[in-house]
């Protein structure tokens, strides 16, 4: 049978020492080594969303021969101010779903600009509009642009594009907020005047956004058609973004109390060997006696 | 009291850890360049001043723990329960961390927390007792 001892010592005393340091080292060694193997709190963490992208069916094409330039576009106000060089165009635009998930995930986009000479372009500006949409740990509304720049040194008439849509941000993202800063139209079409209508000015207004999307080309190729116009062929996957975040209070807070918890147990267990070696063997000077002495006494 | 802490250990362990420190000192006597090879060649420019530094560390050292060991073995601090916990605690500690130091290869600037904690704290509580035992004629307990 075990008998249970109690140690008395006065206040000021080597025995309040040796409690004092056992205690401080075994609540404070689990934090210095969650703290020295990486951090005890999670900063950042990622995850995978197929978010909605639509397209906006908003496209500004920019075509350059070598005397001539050529513009087509969805906006009826940018085809008025430049109804010179304005072309009409016919588009076929597919949106599929190839993995089956209820979102789609491919665009198949076609434009075909008429009223172009036979194979004089060289240089094409393509910008084409969508709406992004990420929902699963904050809410997220991008107007998103795709922009693509293919130059050619032999005059062709046609242009064949793979691409993916990437996600790019310069911010983690945090818990819950509803982010409505970046569905802002980036052309207003009811009022477009021609300060607006800066490519620069539309680019660098856009890539300086905190959270935005990315055109990454796997494959361009320019080929001559005998044929009057200008076509353009594009496969545009929506790749899942990749999302970086803050973890909320809680979800830290799990994963330092696992960490702190498990480093602790170790720790108490030695320590209250310590503590009981030096209690019994009277390494400190402690009145000793058993529990049964003391309830006797009182 | 004396018969009591050979036979719950305390002695042979106090021992045991006083030579891991010796050794672990004399070892990294013995092979000091990679230690002071390892410091940051930016912050530290000097390098024989650093050997010159490290040497004089660990010489210090294996004087103290030679001086401690001699009362040790003497007997004047043998039966001292205090000054043996002290010593055991602070000796252990003092060989896992150059342990730590040898595996990864610390730079030698570093030894001095060692040195100050483990060696000096357990050769100034020997001191104390010392001139306790001495001048004021304590009790070897």
């Amino acid at each position: 049978m075990e008998i249970s001892k109690e140690s008395f010592s006065t206040i000021v005393s080597k025995a309040t020492l040796v409690q004092i340091i056992t205690i401080t080292l075994t609540y404070l060694s689990p934090f210095l080594i969650a703290y020295f193997t990486g951090g005890f709190w999670i900063k950042e963490k990622t995850f995978t969303e197929q978010a909605e992208v639509k397209f906006q069916y908003r496209f500004i094409a920019l075509l350059e021969g070598e005397t001539n330039t050529y513009i087509s576009s969805s906006y009826e106000s940018i085809n008025q101010i430049y109804s010179n060089e304005y072309r009409p165009s016919v588009r076929t635009i597919t949106e599929l779903d190839t993995n089956e998930d209820g979102i789609n995930d491919l665009l198949e986009l076609s434009i075909f600009i008429s009223g172009i000479p036979i194979d004089t372009i060289t240089n094409i500006k393509l910008i084409l509009l969508f709406n992004s949409t990420l929902s699963a740990y904050s809410k997220l509304k991008l107007e998103s642009l795709a922009y693509l720049e293919s130059y050619n040194a032999k005059k062709s008439s046609e242009l064949n594009f793979d691409g993916e849509i990437q996600f790019v941000q310069r911010e983690k993202l945090r818990e819950k907020i509803t982010y409505n800063g970046y569905s802002y139209q980036l052309l207003n079409e009811s009022n477009i005047d021609l300060e607006a209508l800066n490519l620069d000015k539309i680019m660098r207004d856009y890539n300086s956004r905190e959270y935005s999307t990315r055109l990454i080309t796997d494959f361009v190729s320019w080929k001559n058609t005998l044929a009057e116009g200008f076509r353009i062929n594009a496969h545009i996957r929506y790749a899942p973004f990749t999302i970086s975040y803050v973890p909320a209070f809680w979800e830290q807070f799990k994963w330092g109390w696992i960490q702190y918890i498990c480093s602790l147990i170790p720790f108490i267990y030695v320590f209250k060997r310590i503590k009981i070696f030096i209690f019994e063997n009277q390494l400190v000077p402690t009145i000793s006696m058993n529990i049964t002495q003391k309830l006797k006494s009182s | 009291m004396g018969l009591k802490s050979v036979q719950n250990g305390l002695v042979p362990t106090r021992f045991m850890c006083m030579l891991a420190h010796m050794v672990m000192l004399i070892s990294l006597l013995i092979r000091r360049n990679e230690y002071v090879g390892s410091c940051d060649t930016v912050l530290y420019q000097n390098v024989n001043l650093l050997n010159n530094q490290f040497i004089i560390g660990l010489s210090i050292s294996i004087g103290i723990l030679a001086i401690e060991l001699v009362t040790f073995i003497t007997g004047i601090t043998l039966f001292n329960t205090f000054q043996s916990l002290i010593s055991t605690f602070l000796h252990s500690s003092a060989a896992i961390s150059l342990s730590i130091m040898v595996f990864f290869k610390w730079c030698s600037v570093d030894f001095w927390y060692i040195f100050g904690f483990c060696s000096c704290i357990p050769f100034i509580f020997e001191i104390i007792f010392l001139i306790g035992i001495w001048l004021f004629k304590r009790t070897i307990n």
